[in-house]
């Protein structure tokens, strides 16, 4: 009986944990695939795999431990992206999909001629969402998980699978570009 | 202003954002986050139902039991086989047995010697 009541609880934690996490877990795989089926496939991974893996771990490190598991997914998907794209130029395609849509905030605008005039021309909340949709996977990976999750740098680098100092590379330079791009809104 | 809290203020005003669309998700995918959730959390239920150990205690029990079977089918498996000296005990037997014809040999030259010598 006692050992039903604790396989409740566990899961019910779990589920709670899940519940907290899921949302934010969403918006950054939104960010970084910029489709919402793709963005929720990888969640759902995520939150399988770190179920399997690590629901035995005690509770204080499952956010490491969930967060590691869904950069890692993410990573994947940029990889398996970026490969697609190189086969489709290779055999004369655009390397994105005709119909995306979105297909132009996917990418960093690099050559845009003055990031901030584009900028004016949109609402503060649309120009934060472009600005750290354009940082590169790992200045954005570094950021959210500091910035937003609430990680330390440890346990960033933990789910980054980097060294700490990394990290700190990646946050800073994150920083400096979001600094750079959101200069009209900045307070 | 220094530097360090123009990036916490900054750092701040994304992250307000981004709440900001957390709690703006739609009911669609709110709903299928949820389903994804409970799936997942079901898994585990379900797998901690009928096996709690560790996994390198489940290996380990596994690898001791398969020794253990092994062991006793090579045990079945091996015909008996005869032997004039089966345990330690035989040994000391068949060893004091040839002290004592050792004796009985020394008696025998002994008195060899003493009926030459007298005869």
């Amino acid at each position: 009986m006692n050992t039903r009541e604790e396989r409740l609880d566990s899961t019910e934690m779990l589920n709670l944990f899940l519940a907290g996490v899921e949302r934010r877990a969403f918006r950054m795989a939104r960010l970084a695939t910029s489709d919402d089926d793709e963005a929720l496939d990888l969640v759902q991974d995520a939150m399988l795999a770190f179920v399997g893996r690590y629901s035995g771990k005690p509770e204080g490190e499952w956010a490491p431990l969930f967060h590691r598991t869904l950069q890692n997914r993410i990573v994947d998907w940029h990889r398996r992206t970026g490969v697609r794209n190189r086969f489709r130029a290779w055999f004369g395609g655009s390397g994105d999909d005709a119909d995306d849509g979105d297909s132009l905030e996917n990418v960093a605008d690099h050559a845009s001629p003055d990031p901030a005039a584009s900028l004016l021309r949109r609402t503060a909340g649309e120009a934060i969402e472009a600005a750290v949709r354009k940082l590169p996977l790992r200045q954005r990976q570094a950021f959210l998980l500091r910035a937003w999750e609430g990680l330390d740098t440890a346990q960033t680098a933990f789910a980054m699978g980097c060294s700490e100092g990394s990290v700190k590379t990646h946050y800073s330079r994150a920083i400096h570009t979001l600094r750079d791009l959101l200069e009209e809104y900045a307070p | 202003m220094s530097t360090t809290e123009r990036d916490e203020r900054l750092a701040a005003m994304v992250k307000e954002h981004l709440d900001a669309g957390v709690d703006a998700l739609d009911d669609r995918t709110t709903a299928r986050l949820r389903a994804a959730r409970l799936k997942a959390v079901e898994s585990a239920r379900g797998r901690r139902g009928w096996f709690r150990l560790p996994r390198w205690v489940a290996v380990g029990g596994f690898v001791t039991a398969a020794a253990a079977v092994l062991a006793v089918g090579v045990r079945l498996s091996d015909p008996p086989r005869e032997s004039a000296v089966a345990t330690a005990d035989d040994i000391e037997i068949v060893a004091v047995q040839d002290q004592m014809q050792l004796y009985e040999d020394l008696e025998f030259y002994r008195w060899l010697a003493a009926q030459e010598n007298g005869g």
